[in-house]
């Protein structure tokens, strides 16, 4: 946070290095909620450049009071969902092919006698994934950015009510809405007792 | 101590607290005997956690090598446009500077340049003002302002300047405000 507050004042100065240091500090938690958010790739890349820019033209508007971290997800959770009012019934959530690095594939590939790295356990774990990603995608895009920024992005739900605007209360609401949604899409991977 | 009754339909932000440990030591205790006796409380809670074991299990997701590269290229773009003085007196510093000539350009020609660009910027953004900024630009930023010819003239050659649908500029509203 301290540091987050300096690295503005710098931008504010014209510090181009502070600027960079932002973008290195926040482009893979922001891709990541946009890619959640959006179901895949492309829009996530250019939504998340996006983002920066809006950064980069309005950093002198920008309060030192305020969280950096807050209005980066608010500028996001605002893209995405503009996103979505403009192609609503194209190719979200298209993600087996053109899919990014996905972090646990990427170490899943490789060769190792192991055998949850089995093609099996692989695809079982891709289709988990296409299953999830599918069931997020049928959220209001408010429930879905909520659940995505605690049980994803890690936030509190203060920080959540401050990316949102709302109050504690509905982000409590929103994030059990969006479970109990989820639960029901999902069940069928749900343990019985 | 007081025991608080929770009621099932009020209880869906103890259970959202009780999952996320977020209730405090009372509220806990207070739940976890309400559901002791109540089944459905219990079943929720237990489906609700899997649940979120479930969305946990999503794999990260990174963003392209090329990243700042093209984020750089973006923002060149936008740099081209009429803007606020801060956008005009810096770039990242992956961005490549121009070279740098401080030799005047003369007020016509860059009369003529931010002329131009104000017609592709008001064509594309027609909410936009842009007399103001050629008014102050026209005065004391004739340095800047042939840095920025420069930068439109290396450009125009090397890249289109066709697509910036997605290009910014500035909707205050979006950038900074309100919750949706
Ligand atoms: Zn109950």
């Amino acid at each position: 946070m301290h540091q987050d507050a300096e690295l503005i004042a710098r931008c504010q100065r014209a510090d181009a290095s502070a600027f960079d240091a932002i973008v290195a500090r926040y482009k893979t938690k922001i891709y990541h909620y946009l890619y959640r958010m959006t179901g895949n790739a492309e829009d996530a890349d250019d939504l998340t450049q996006e983002v920066f820019i809006r950064m980069y033209t309005n950093i002198g508007k920008f309060r030192a009071e305020a969280s950096l971290s807050t209005w980066l997800f608010r500028i996001a959770g605002n893209l995405a969902v503009d996103r979505f009012r403009r192609t609503k019934n194209s190719r979200r959530l298209v993600t087996s092919l053109d899919a990014p690095i996905q972090v646990g594939e990427e170490e899943a590939s490789r060769d190792v006698p192991d055998m949850s790295m089995a093609p099996e356990v692989l695809v079982g774990r891709r289709e988990l994934a296409d299953h999830i990603e599918s069931a997020l995608a049928k959220l209001p895009a408010k429930l879905r950015s909520a659940v995505i920024l605690f049980d994803v992005e890690g936030m509190s739900y203060d920080e959540i009510a401050g990316v949102e605007g709302i109050p504690l209360g509905t982000v409590k609401s929103r994030i059990f809405n969006a479970r109990v949604a989820l639960r029901d899409s999902l069940r069928p991977y749900l343990e019985t007792e | 101590m007081e025991t608080k009754l929770i009621t099932c339909p009020n209880a869906e932000q103890t259970i959202v607290g009780y999952i996320d440990g977020n209730l405090s030591t009372d509220d806990r205790i207070s739940f976890e005997r309400h559901m002791a006796s109540c089944q459905v409380c219990r079943t929720i809670e237990r489906e609700l956690r899997m649940t979120q074991t479930l969305l946990r299990t999503l794999p990260s997701v990174e963003p392209r090598q090329d990243f700042e590269a093209r984020l750089a290229a973006r923002i060149a773009d936008v740099k081209l446009k009429p803007s606020p003085w801060w956008m005009r007196v810096w770039l990242p510093s992956y961005v490549k500077p121009a070279r740098r000539r401080h030799v005047a350009i003369p007020v016509v020609a860059v009369a003529s340049v931010v002329a131009s660009l104000g017609f592709v910027y008001v064509s594309r953004v027609p909410t936009v003002k842009t007399g103001a900024v050629q008014t102050a630009a026209a005065s004391d930023e004739t340095a800047v302002l042939s840095e920025l010819a420069n930068q439109h003239h290396a450009a125009s050659a090397t890249q289109s300047l066709g697509d910036t649908s997605g290009v910014v500029v500035v909707a205050s509203d979006m950038a900074t405000g309100g919750s949706w």
